[in-house]
């Protein structure tokens, strides 16, 4: 009774939400995503530091780099890990803050999707709409994959989404809180994979 | 006792403890402790009464005190669909609307600095940039806003706010538009992380609410109630109770003729002063909007010279503190007129002095053969409608540009065209004279030309009278071809009930253009010289009893002097005063109406009182 009613205030509240476009960023639909990443890894974070950086004109501002260990390469070239260098992070007493900067810890299972790292304020294709969460559900013994704000994905249709669900698309937001409806990580993989063989096959045509 | 839902909100967003990175980001990472603090903390505030409180900070604040944005953000490269002259008014616009909320500490912009745009030099700065501090912005980013704080204190002591100087841009209001970004919206979302408030949607668990500081931006343009529960969260009320709008001035696309309400909602108790402004389409004069002197105001017949943005400050009377609403856009599209439509009747009430001050009207009949007309001169017949001291006797004498007398008539049966009269007016819709009364009245022919009809009082009486002139051609069709195509009234403006007041009937198949003139200041110069002339004349046009349009020196706005200039040559009108020198302009305006009965009203300004001419023209 009481997820019955957890499950229609959210809802609710889902339906309630505006109709949007990115503010700080233009979501990517799925096909963009993937065409626009010039790497796509699946890996573990195993190693998140965050520097002062010297700029070319005399100052400096603060990076974090995170290393992920690849598991899985998508797209792109082979390689055993790749550090990701984000705009921000904390230094002593000091943090410098970019707001929508996915934040990542050590031991996290990550989709990434790459583009310009190093020089691109964030190495991800529309900031957090290029970070693909793997997360353990428990009470179904399964994976699955999550968005930034850990709000399952069901559909890689879901991907040009905002973060949340707009009217007239309650539907997505439904199956979106049920983690049985989740994407595995394998269907994600999958789908990410045909993506990029369509695209090479359609490359080749031209 | 009960927990407030603004308690119940902190507890919710405290309880589990969360650990805090110093980013403002809590690390739940997907944990099942973390989890847990999700689950918990989203259960409290969806079950919060009334709804979720769902804002989500960064974790640092400012110092009480000044937030200083320094604004570097240039001249837009054309103009803006909103009206605004450059970028800095539109982000003022959007500072304002946060400082209407923010207590312990408030925005306040720099205009016009010259401060280097760099992060480390503790300046917050305001700027368009092709990059982020070295970093390129990626194609999909608009803004950044870039937030240094000491973790130790937990006070942010940087912020710069960087637009993508590589995406279009644009300013305006309403439903979110294809091609240029749009400004504002983005600005002041990033001046809510200017605050502390980070972005609610990627809270950890998922959550949805209506709010500018979504990661999205859409159609909401103001601030939502979250929003405001965030900053007042995070630096408390506004301690200066000033004012807050609730709701602000809506952008509407309107026909011409159609209505139009700009109105502003203003949160909390109070007096307060509402100070509208109106920018002209495709100018960026700001001109001040005297009329709308309250919460709202009705254009009640929108005309092409509206078209363009309305504000409205409003001020707190006691405190004076004050916010800045919005800009709404009121677009207006034009609608087709028929020439075949024509003043079919007008009409002027005013006082009847002695000397200058009898009333005067003037008609013009167009075309190129004679027209038949019923002038009347009612005084007595007023009485019967309530009005009070009303001239008892009037006299009518009919004059043409030579100056010679046409036709005259004191007692409107005495000529012995009483019965021709009485069916004239009973075929045109014109109330009946009393048999044997004194008002005056003349059916004649009049060939194409000017004419002047004279109503005085006889033996020198005085009082309230109506001057009437009406197209009495019996046939719709020469009436079209042989026009009265104005007519002017000249008579004394004084208090109450005693203005001018001239009517109007439009007949036709669809919606004309008309010239109405209030003339008070040109009146006192030459070739006039009427040293008595009205000094600020108002004029304003009635359906019945709703208000249309109302003006009051013809100057404003000023986008619309070129239109007024063109239609007065085009009618062969007089020029008007264009230099104030100690008095008010005279009024005027163009107005396209429907087919029906209008009054044109002529006032002083402050109850001023003088000889005024009101006149009305069809545009060709």
């Amino acid at each position: 009774m009481r997820s019955s009613l957890l499950f229609f205030l959210l809802l609710a509240s889902l339906a309630a939400a505006p109709l949007a476009r990115a503010t700080s960023v233009i979501p990517p639909s799925f096909p963009e995503l993937v065409a626009e990443a010039e790497a796509i890894y699946r890996g573990r974070v195993s190693h998140v530091e965050a520097r002062r950086v010297a700029q070319s004109d005399g100052g400096s501002v603060i990076k974090t780099f995170v290393t992920v260990a690849v598991e899985r390469v998508l797209k792109g070239l082979e390689r055993n890990e790749v550090t990701l260098e984000f705009l921000g992070g904390t230094v002593g007493d000091e943090t410098l803050t970019v707001t929508g900067m996915p934040v990542f810890a050590v031991g996290d299972r990550e989709f990434v999707f790459v583009q310009k790292n190093g020089i691109q304020l964030c190495p991800l294709v529309a900031l957090m709409h290029g970070r693909y969460r793997v997360k353990h559900d428990e009470t179904g013994a399964r994976d699955y994959v999550a968005r930034d704000n850990g709000m399952p994905l069901t559909d890689t249709a879901g991907v040009e989404l905002p973060m949340v669900t707009p009217p007239g698309q309650v539907r997505t937001a439904r199956a979106a809180v049920t983690l049985a409806d989740a994407l595995s990580p394998g269907a994600f993989e999958a789908s990410v994979m045909d993506e990029v063989k369509r695209r090479s096959v359609r490359q080749q045509q031209n | 006792m009960a927990l407030t839902r603004a308690q119940l909100t902190a507890v919710a967003r405290r309880w589990p403890p969360t650990l805090n990175l110093g980013d403002g980001r809590d690390i739940d990472r997907g944990s099942r402790s973390g989890r847990w603090r999700g689950l918990c903390r989203f259960m409290l505030i969806t079950l919060l009464p009334g709804g979720a409180k769902a804002f989500d900070t960064l974790g640092p604040t400012w110092a009480n005190g000044d937030i200083v944005l320094h604004l570097q953000l240039g001249q837009p490269s054309g103009p803006l669909l909103d009206g605004s002259p450059d970028w800095a008014t539109v982000a003022q616009s959007a500072i304002d609307e946060w400082n209407g909320y923010l207590g312990r500490s408030r925005l306040r912009s720099l205009l016009n600095s010259t401060s280097e745009v760099r992060r480390g030099n503790r300046i917050n700065n305001v700027a368009f940039r092709a990059d982020v501090y070295g970093s390129a912005f990626g194609e999909r980013t608009l803004a950044v806003t870039l937030g240094t704080s000491n973790t130790a204190t937990g006070r942010y002591f940087e912020q710069d706010v960087l637009f993508n100087s590589t995406v279009t841009w644009n300013s305006y209001r309403g439903p979110l538009r294809s091609g240029a970004r749009e400004f504002r919206r983005v600005a002041l979302h990033e001046f809510g992380h200017v605050i502390g408030l980070d972005h609610p949607d990627q809270a950890q668990p998922a959550q949805s609410i209506a709010a500018v500081m979504n990661s999205v931006v859409g159609n909401i343009e103001v601030l939502q109630s979250d929003d405001i529960a965030g900053a007042q969260a995070l630096y408390g009320p506004n301690a200066t109770s000033g004012p807050s709008i609730a709701a602000h001035p809506q952008s509407r696309t309107v026909q011409v003729g159609q209505s139009y309400i700009m109105a502003v909602t203003v949160g909390g108790a109070g007096a307060y002063n509402y100070m509208w402004s109106f920018v002209p389409g495709g100018t960026t004069r700001v001109e001040p909007f005297r009329f709308a002197t309250g919460p709202a105001y009705t254009i009640g017949s929108v005309q092409l010279a509206d078209a363009g943005t309305y504000s409205v400050r409003v001020s707190d009377a006691a405190t004076g503190a004050s916010v800045t609403s919005n800009t709404a856009q009121l677009v207006v599209t034009a609608i087709g007129t028929s020439a075949e439509t024509a003043l079919a009747n007008i009409s002027t009430r005013g006082v009847v002095g002695r000397g200058d001050d009898v009333l005067i009207a003037g008609l013009v009949i167009g075309g190129t053969t004679a027209k038949d007309v019923l002038i009347r001169a009612a005084g007595p017949a007023l009485g019967e409608f309530g009005v009070a001291g009303v001239l008892l006797n009037p006299g009518l004498r009919i004059v043409n540009s030579a100056g010679a007398t046409v036709a005259q008539n004191d007692d409107w049966q005495a000529s012995g065209n009483g019965p021709a009269i009485s069916a004239a007016a009973s075929r045109l819709g014109a109330f009946q004279f009393q048999p044997g009364s004194q008002d005056a009245a003349v059916l004649t022919m009049l060939p194409p030309g000017s004419y002047t009809a004279i109503v005085s009082g006889v033996n020198d009486t005085t009082g309230v009278a109506l001057i009437e002139a009406y197209d009495a051609d019996a046939t719709p069709a020469i009436a079209r071809t042989r026009k009265l195509v104005n007519i002017a009234t000249r008579g004394r403006v004084n208090t109450g009930d005693d203005v001018l007041i001239a009517g109007l009937v439009v007949t036709g198949p669809g919606p004309r253009t008309f010239l109405i003139r209030a003339i008070g200041p040109t009146l006192a110069q030459a070739p006039f010289g009427i040293a008595a002339a009205l000094q600020d004349p108002l004029l304003q046009i009635y359906q019945g009893e709703n208000l249309l349009r109302e003006n009051d020196d013809w100057d404003a706005p000023g986008s619309a002097q070129p239109a007024l200039r063109e239609a007065a040559t085009r009618v062969g009108a007089f020029a008007l005063k264009e230099v104030r020198d100690g008095t008010g302009l005279d009024a005027a305006m163009l107005i396209t109406l429907q087919p029906g009965s209008y009054t044109a009203k002529v006032s002083g300004v402050q109850g001023t009182t003088g000889v005024a001419l009101v006149e009305v023209y069809e545009m060709p």
